[in-house]
């Protein structure tokens, strides 16, 4: 039977075409993009309040207004600083 | 002017959970949430009138209508008698 040579062996590995150092570039460019992908695509489904998904998002502030004393008036619903007592 | 005539017209400030120019979601979401209120709380609950202003200023006049028509109808999409606290 035929036995490949330890010599053989070696020409077949050399033979193999190596990864040319010009793409280099261009594979770290496609590991950015992998990672910004990645990234911003766990970012948009984990952190969107707004997403509709399955169903609309409840965004009411209802919880906001209900605990206040029943005179004051609310000018900017984020901003606590805008709520005063109306006369 | 007075204070209480600057309350009245003071103009919806910028809401990030509404950040884009369409505000149709915004006007209706303040809609169902002043009328919450007011079943929860009653029309004198001065903290509700926020909602009122920002609908009242954002949604056209013409669906404040219908919706209200709808609401007297019985036929309003949202179930405004029962509230149930955001789910956090």
């Amino acid at each position: 039977m035929f036995r490949p040579t330890l010599r053989l062996l070696q020409e077949t590995k050399k033979n193999k075409a190596p990864v040319p150092m010009e793409l280099a570039p261009l594979f770290a460019a496609c590991a950015v993009a992998m990672c910004s992908l990645t990234y911003f695509t766990y970012k948009k489904l984990r952190y969107d309040e707004g997403l509709r998904i399955i169903n609309n998002p409840n965004q009411s502030l209802l919880d906001n207004v209900l605990d206040l004393d029943s005179k004051t008036e609310v000018i900017d619903i984020h901003n606590k600083e805008t709520y005063q007592e109306s006369k | 002017m007075s204070e209480d005539k600057k309350l009245d017209w003071i103009t919806p400030q910028f809401d990030p959970r509404f950040p884009n120019p369409n505000q149709t979601v915004h006007c209706f979401q303040s809609y169902v949430d002043y009328h919450k209120c007011i079943n929860i709380k009653g029309e004198e609950f001065a903290p509700c009138k926020v909602f009122l202003r920002t609908f009242s200023s954002l949604c056209p006049n013409a669906w404040v209508s219908k919706w209200d028509e709808q609401r007297e109808n019985g036929i309003f999409a949202v179930d405004l008698e029962n509230f149930s606290a955001p789910k956090k």
